[in-house]
């Protein structure tokens, strides 16, 4: 019992210890709202377990903690524990407020979101379809933004709202809206929210698409129209007095079909980039950026390789976020990275994108690597370069010779100068001994040709195995022949009993070499009770069967009489004769 | 005799002219012609003084003649190492492994460089095998001849104790060369294998920088090539998993 409450110990603390990282994140059910409409942020705490719900302020925004929930979930065997935290946010004015990252206490650790913008917009503010509450169904489309730079992520809403009595589901399910016009890409839809409203005194059920939306290039950027399919079920007038049939049907008094929800258009223009004051080692990341660096060990000696992790965390494009480039590159040699991205919202505009370096100090130092990387700032309209924090390590040791490869830098074929994670390649050159091409494909050239010779052998030995049947056919047949011929010569000679053998015998060697069975002969016997042989010559054939047996098998010399030579000639003549 | 058929063609004056135009054409072609040795020096020289430029340029010419050698995408390859051109260094020596899979210096230099930069991973059997697609090839061709060579002779001499020998050997090398030449295909010849040139690639679920992020791949990384598509090409990895990066950040080990 006790070894089972140890082993069971050891299972959970196993699974306890194998658990994936904590992430935490947190969202916003919309990025606009109207001044009094709620909005709910929802913090969302992956395997870990918080010490409660976090505090959470904004300047402008009253804040509301509305409850806790959880969700155990089975992924891929392993049990992942998620908490949400729900908030209501509501603003009574207009304006656009910023929720600063939030931090979450997690055991001993703790955690921080990123940084939520929200704007209160008036009612009709940025809406590109006005409200209709007169209609059971209507699409709009919010653009929070008038101008946006080629290649900055937009983030947009899409809300298709069905008056509360409306049934409805997206068709076919797993559709995501179309966005109808050109010069722009979005980035991936997460899951629809769906949530009831109030407007104009009519609860209604909306459900909200969020994306972001990014110009190519610059000019006005025009969405003409979004749109999103849906099969609904409408209350439908019902006939008076009812039909009996109608009562049964649970459907009476609805009407199914399939609908088009629209949105309004919109305009964004789309501005370029400054040409002035672009770095050189600008990818193509537009938005808010910082960098954080982390070396483990931070101690070591030159030439041992250490981890080296720097993380971009911000809001902006993330995709066009390349890997932050070394300003100390005397000191450390670089090799990787490996990429990993975490959003930490639904549309991924808000992620960290973690590039993992093994490093080599190449001297002794006690700075870590510093890493720069270039971005865009929209809301300050200039580009910005930011270093990450210089880590302090202890690296002791000699410096490495040389980092760099040189052609003179020649030794044996493979043997290279091992500096540890150097570039250093066997650059010695070799000289061609010929300029024959070498094939690439994976037939050999010539390979069809080469097939000639063991065709020709194969060849060569059917025609041997062929030879040999028709040379044993031949010789069966010549050996019949000249037995044929002997036979003959014996029965013009012989007039005793033998000459009974012998016609018998003659028959079947003709019966034989006529119908090709030269390597088995059909005694007579068989051949007398073939059907195609006529009255006649089946009477003579059974007479010298009969005559032959009498001859040798009667063991009496006085009851048979042996016929004539003639005869057996004319025996032998009517059986060639009618075969 | 003049008016014979050869001596009456040279005695027309247009017949004479046309011929000794020919020639000469011929032998302008000839002399502008380059020498493919004379290139070759050329490259090694421009290599030796740094001008790696020139070098790349040079060894470029002699690959776009189809000459191609183990010795070649070598040097190539040691070229683009100098220029800083890891991806396209990758590339050429896995070109001469191709080539020749047992080709010491160009082994040793891929590790190296490989190593360099972080992609070194053990790599899997069928890519190992790949390098031997044709002696699979011929194996399974030459113990399929003995086979039926094999059996031929048997069924000529029954009592042929050499023929049952062959058959011994030849069936059961025939049975394995062909399964491994059915799992490994052309192998590293294969003119869909391509490998990554440049560093990091994000491969995507769809034709275009919006689409979602499946992996990141690093230099070196060998792919499969499905299709291309202009700017985008669908590609699976190792793994499986397949999706789109951008055309010009991969290049297939047959040059093009």
């Amino acid at each position: 019992m006790k070894s089972f409450f140890l082993l069971f110990l050891f299972a959970v603390s196993a699974q306890a210890t194998s658990l994936p990282v904590t992430r935490v994140r947190a969202n916003l059910s919309q990025l606009t709202t109207g001044p009094g409409e709620p909005v709910e942020l929802k913090i969302e705490v992956v395997n870990g377990h918080p010490a409660g719900p976090p505090n959470v302020s904004a300047d402008g925004l009253k804040i509301e903690y509305s409850g806790q929930s959880t969700r155990l979930q089975n992924d891929g065997g392993q049990i992942r524990i998620t908490t949400f935290f729900s908030y209501t946010i509501i603003s009574d004015h207009e304006g656009s407020f910023v929720i600063p990252p939030i931090r979450v206490a997690v055991g001993p650790n703790s955690y921080q979101t990123g940084a939520l913008t929200l704007k209160v917009l008036h009612r009709d503010a940025g809406k590109t379809n006005p409200t209709s509450s007169d209609k059971p169904y209507f699409g709009e489309l919010i653009i929070p933004r008038e101008s946006a730079f080629v290649g900055e992520a937009v983030p947009i809403e899409l809300r298709f709202y069905f008056d509360a009595r409306v049934w409805y589901e997206p068709y076919p399910q797993g559709q995501y809206p179309i966005i109808d016009g050109d010069g722009f890409v979005t980035t991936r839809y997460p899951e629809p929210v769906d949530k009831m409203v109030e407007i104009d005194g009519k609860a209604y059920h909306v459900l909200i698409y969020r994306s972001a939306l990014v110009g190519a290039h610059a000019g006005d950027l025009t969405i003409r129209s979004a749109y999103q399919e849906f099969l609904v079920q409408l209350p439908a007038s019902r006939n008076w007095p009812p039909n009996p049939d109608e009562l049964l049907d649970p459907l009476n008094g609805f009407e199914r079909k399939d609908i088009k929800v629209e949105t309004g258009g919109a305009t964004v223009k789309i501005r370029p980039l400054p040409d002035s004051g672009r770095p050189v080692d600008f990818s193509g990341a537009i938005g808010t950026f910082s960098l954080e660096s982390s070396v483990q060990p931070s101690a070591g000696k030159v030439g041992e390789p250490l981890e080296f992790v720097v993380s971009v965390k911000g809001l902006g494009n993330f995709d066009r976020v390349q890997a932050p480039s070394l300003n100390n590159t005397g000191d450390w040699l670089l090799h990787g990275p490996s990429v990993q991205t975490d959003d930490l919202d639904d549309v991924g505009l808000n992620a960290v994108k973690e590039f993992r370096y093994t490093i080599v100090p190449a001297r002794s130092t006690d700075r870590g690597p510093e890493m720069k990387f270039s971005f865009f700032d929209p809301t300050q309209e200039k580009y910005v370069t930011v270093t990450s924090p210089v880590a302090a390590v202890r690296i002791t040791g000699a410096a490495l010779s040389s980092t760099s490869p040189s052609p003179e830098t020649s030794g044996t074929p493979g043997g290279q100068s091992s500096s540890a994670g150097n570039d250093t390649t066997d650059s010695k050159l070799y000289n061609l001994s010929t300029f024959a091409p070498a094939n690439f494909g994976f037939v050999p050239r010539g390979f069809w040709w080469w097939q000639i010779g063991p065709a020709l052998v194969l060849l060569a030995l059917f025609a041997q195995l062929w030879r040999r049947y028709r040379v044993g056919q031949n010789s069966d047949r010549r050996r019949l022949e000249i037995e044929r011929r002997r036979l003959w010569r014996q029965l013009n000679r012989s007039e005793s009993k033998e000459s009974l053998r012998i016609a018998t015998r003659l028959v079947e060697i003709d019966f034989a070499l006529r119908h090709s069975t030269l390597s088995s002969i059909l005694p007579l016997e068989e051949i007398v009770q073939l059907p195609d042989l006529t009255s006649e010559l089946r009477t003579k054939l059974d007479d010298l069967l009969r005559k032959r047996d009498e001859a040798f098998y009667s063991g009496s010399a006085s009851d048979y009489t042996t016929p004539s030579r003639e005869e057996l000639k004319a025996t032998i003549r009517a059986w060639e004769a009618a075969a | 005799l003049f008016k014979s058929f050869p001596f009456s063609l040279l005695a027309s004056r247009s017949s004479l002219l046309s011929i000794a135009f020919t020639t000469l054409i011929w032998s302008v072609c000839a002399v502008s012609a380059a020498d493919p040795a004379e290139t070759w020096n050329q490259a090694n020289q421009a290599y030796q003084q740094r001008n790696y430029t020139r070098a790349d340029a040079l060894y470029a010419q002699l690959l776009s003649e189809g000459m191609y050698s183990r010795e070649l995408f070598f040097n190539l390859a040691n070229t683009y190492v100098q220029r800083g051109d890891k991806g396209q260094a990758i590339l050429n020596y896995q070109r001469a492994l191709v080539l020749d899979p047992q080709f010491a210096p160009a082994k040793a230099n891929l590790h190296s460089l490989v190593q360099s930069v972080g992609e070194l991973e053990p790599e899997s059997i069928r890519f190992a095998l790949g390098y031997y697609s044709q002696f699979f090839l011929w194996g399974t061709v030459v113990s399929g001849w003995l086979a039926i060579l094999g059996l031929a002779w048997l069924a000529l001499r029954s009592e042929s104790n050499l023929a049952r020998l062959v058959l011994f050997v030849a069936i059961p090398l025939f049975l394995v060369t062909g399964a491994l030449l059915a799992w490994i295909g052309p192998g590293n010849r294969s003119n869909k294998l391509a490998f990554t040139i440049r560093a990091p690639i994000d491969i995507r679920f769809g034709p275009g920088r919006s689409a979602r992020v499946i992996r990141t791949l690093g230099l070196g990384v060998p792919l499969r090539l499905l299709s291309v598509r202009g700017e985008w090409s669908l590609c699976e990895i190792e793994d499986g998993a397949s999706g789109w990066v951008p055309t010009e950040t991969v290049d297939t080990i047959v040059p093009r």
